[in-house]
């Protein structure tokens, strides 16, 4: 009887196994080393060149700054959500449509909390009514609601055409939706929940937040958060690699610091999620006092940062990589006339003028 | 019988009476800090003088430009829908 008690005690553990296939841990492919110490200022040396786009302004394409830019279908989308507003152009810099419908009405919402978009659709998070609102991807007409199962701060969309949704605990509150603890949540294009990552426990949060968790690359979605040095490229659904980031002085992450604890340790960390492109991984990392933009070789290992003397094919902190260019926002007058001061590429006058009226441009950098 | 119901009673008054002395002492605290920082005490744990009642602090880093490439850090709050409660901060203006 015992023996039978034991067997089925244990059966009923192993199907709970088999059932929750919600762990996921992996070991990682690789690891990548950037030695921030043995850095060069060299990183000119991975640009081929670099061009302007400027973008046609109207009374309501101004945005506060740009959070998230996407290239798809030939489009730009940019997307500030401080301002709430999403502003699309064409691949020549001409303005298509802006997504500007904040309010309590029928087809409006409380917030754009991040965006994503597919061949036909433009998707976006509002956590205030806890709902995803659709619209026609070229026209920005609305099409529909749905109701969002959980608290997100991001969405991507997979090459298999799954959503996929982050949320990360932070110490300063907590969801105002019961979710179960996962930081990954992978659903079908109705909302329904087909995939759950990451668990995470009630004492695990992240020291500091970020606008966004995911990049887009050529080769899947990249996620990273600040809870460890994992980074993962979601190839589907179903595949993901798995890489270790490891940097000099880094967060003692197993340890659970808070903020303060990291700014007095004076820690290094990734500021935002980095972009792969091509062979390299693009990073704004956290130092010190500063945040700098490094680019890191995949295949040799090196690791570059701007010149601050000599700004000749400098990078301006990208935020989107995609048809073989890094794509950068450059909405300042002043900074520009100190960068082309320090060797930056000069554009020409239409150009100037235009930034100078509080117009915006596009830097487009082509990598090596 | 009668010796331990008037007992609790004395006892159950002094509780009371003792609460609201404290809290009164505390409100007065609170009264001296809330008009020297206005600011700090809109994030207390009452929970009742958020800017945003369902905000999420999202505290996030912006880089204050300092020279060519060169960012400084300063943290920002936002506060973001799904949330319990939250206060905004803005990213300072560089100059």
């Amino acid at each position: 009887m015992k023996k039978m008690t034991f067997f089925i005690f244990f059966l009923i553990l192993l199907l709970g196994a088999c059932v929750d296939d919600n762990v996921h841990d992996t070991q990682a492919e690789q690891v990548w080393r950037l030695d921030i110490e043995e850095s060069d200022t060299l990183l000119r040396h991975n640009i081929e060149f670099m061009e302007y786009l400027p973008l046609e302004s109207s009374d309501n394409s101004m945005l506060f700054n740009v959070d998230k830019l996407i290239f798809k279908n030939e489009m730009f989308y940019l997307a500030d959500f401080h301002s709430n507003k999403i502003v699309t152009y064409d691949r020549e810099g001409s303005l298509k449509y802006v997504l500007d419908k904040r309010g309590e009405g029928p087809q409006e919402y409380l917030e754009i909390k991040n965006f994503a978009v597919d061949s036909l659709c433009l998707y976006t998070i509002d956590n205030y009514k806890h709902q995803m609102n659709v619209y026609n991807v070229m026209n920005g007409e609305f099409e529909k609601t749905l109701k969002l199962p959980f608290v997100a701060w991001d969405v991507e969309i997979l090459p298999d055409g799954y959503f996929i949704f982050t949320y990360i605990p932070y110490q300063t509150g907590r969801p105002n939706m019961k979710q179960e603890k996962y930081r990954i949540f992978i659903t079908d294009k109705d909302l329904q929940i087909k995939k759950k990552l990451f668990k995470y426990s009630e004492k695990q949060f992240d020291f500091i937040s970020r606008k966004n968790y995911f990049t887009l690359s050529e080769q899947g979605i990249a996620f990273n958060t600040l809870s460890s040095d994992d980074f993962y490229i979601f190839v589907d659904k179903d595949s993901i690699r798995h890489i270790k980031l490891n940097i000099n002085k880094e967060v003692p992450y197993s340890k659970g610091y808070d903020f303060d604890r990291i700014a007095e340790g004076g820690y290094n960390y990734f500021s935002r999620t980095p972009i792969l492109h091509k062979n390299y991984l693009i990073c704004l990392i956290s130092q010190k006092d500063l945040l700098l933009d490094y680019i890191y070789n995949i295949s040799t290992g090196s690791l570059s940062r701007n010149d601050y003397v000599n700004a000749y094919k400098g990078l301006l902190t990208p935020l989107f990589a995609g048809r073989g260019y890094l794509f950068s926002y450059l909405n300042d007058y002043d900074l520009y006339l100190e960068l082309v001061e320090a060797g930056f590429t000069k554009a020409d006058e239409k150009i100037e003028t235009h930034l100078k009226n509080e117009g915006v441009l596009l830097l487009m950098y082509k990598l090596k | 019988m009668k010796r331990i119901i008037k007992l609790s009673l004395v006892a159950v008054f002094a509780c009371v009476a003792g609460y609201n002395v404290y809290q009164s002492q505390k409100q007065v605290e609170l009264s001296g800090l809330m008009l020297e920082n206005v600011e700090a005490l809109a994030g207390d744990e009452s929970g009742n003088n958020y800017e945003y009642p369902d905000g999420q602090s999202m505290v996030s880093e912006c880089g204050i430009r300092v020279g060519v490439f060169q960012y400084c850090k300063a943290t920002v709050i936002n506060c973001k829908g799904g949330g319990d409660g939250c206060n905004s901060r803005r990213c300072p203006e560089h100059g």
